[in-house]
């Protein structure tokens, strides 16, 4: 998805009265498109099996890890790995910071998008 | 950081579609209380066709049969839902009231009215789950 850049001469000019603009306020570790979807698949479940989300997002295990990393170190998610039978399988889940990032960041989305 | 409102919209429907696979792909897509609406509308529609006894043992047999089948289909969703359940517990309580009420109302059990009582009491469920069932195939 393409974000241009603005300068922040081109920011400072369409700020609105009485306060900062919305966008000012998103969340950049949750913006990246795939780092969205992972956050809105995990934002509607307890939790959710790593294989599924490759398969859904259609993207390599590595690839995925490394945003599911970028989101664990931001504390947004909660990486549990067990043994179902002989079967490890890796749950993921929000962590409360996670859901309220989560629910700031589609708030601002919102107010973006009802009030440009 | 910048976003205009179309990117901003695109955004919240990349969201709108995740939440969709999410519910689509756990036990809240609608299939458990499908399954459910028609295994009670079957096992009570047996007590019209068959003796009390053969009828009861054959609706144990298939409510057993669902219940597996309900525990392993969850255990298999890739996704686990933050809620389930609280339609399926509130309708027990109407499920029993439909059948002591017709079993009470209608002592000389007239034909088909355990069909009846069936299609009555399995009737939010199934009307629950075809809602979800569609709601997570919209576009």
């Amino acid at each position: 998805m393409p974000h241009e850049s603005l300068s922040d001469a081109d920011e400072n000019e369409d700020q609105p009265e009485g306060g900062r603009h919305p966008r000012l306020e998103l969340d950049e570790i949750i913006h990246q498109p795939v780092r969205l979807s992972i956050m809105a698949l995990l934002a509607q479940s307890r939790k959710v099996d790593f294989a599924f989300l490759v398969k859904y997002l259609e993207l390599s295990e590595s690839n995925l890890s490394r945003h599911l990393s970028a989101l664990e170190a931001a504390g947004y998610i909660i990486i549990t790995k067990v043994f179902e039978g002989k079967r490890p399988r890796t749950w993921l889940s929000l962590s409360d910071a996670g859901r309220a990032a989560f629910e700031r960041h589609v708030a601002t989305l919102r107010r973006i998008v009802e009030h440009p | 950081m910048s976003l205009d409102p179309a990117n901003a919209r695109q955004d919240l429907d990349l969201v709108m579609r995740a939440e969709r696979a999410a519910t689509r792909n756990s036990m809240d897509n609608g299939v458990f209380y499908l399954v459910w609406g028609v295994a009670i509308v079957v096992g009570l529609a047996l007590f019209d066709v068959f003796t009390n006894w053969l009828a009861t043992a054959l609706w144990v047999a298939i409510a057993l049969v669902v219940t597996v089948w309900t525990i392993i289909y969850a255990r298999r969703r890739p996704v686990q839902p933050r809620r389930f359940f609280n339609h399926f517990i509130w309708w027990g309580f109407y499920y029993a009231a439909i059948l002591v009420g017709g079993i009470l109302l209608f002592p000389s059990r007239p034909p088909f009215l355990f069909t009846a009582v069936g299609l009555l009491s399995a009737a939010p469920i199934l009307f629950i789950g075809l809602r979800q069932w569609l709601r997570t195939r919209e576009a």
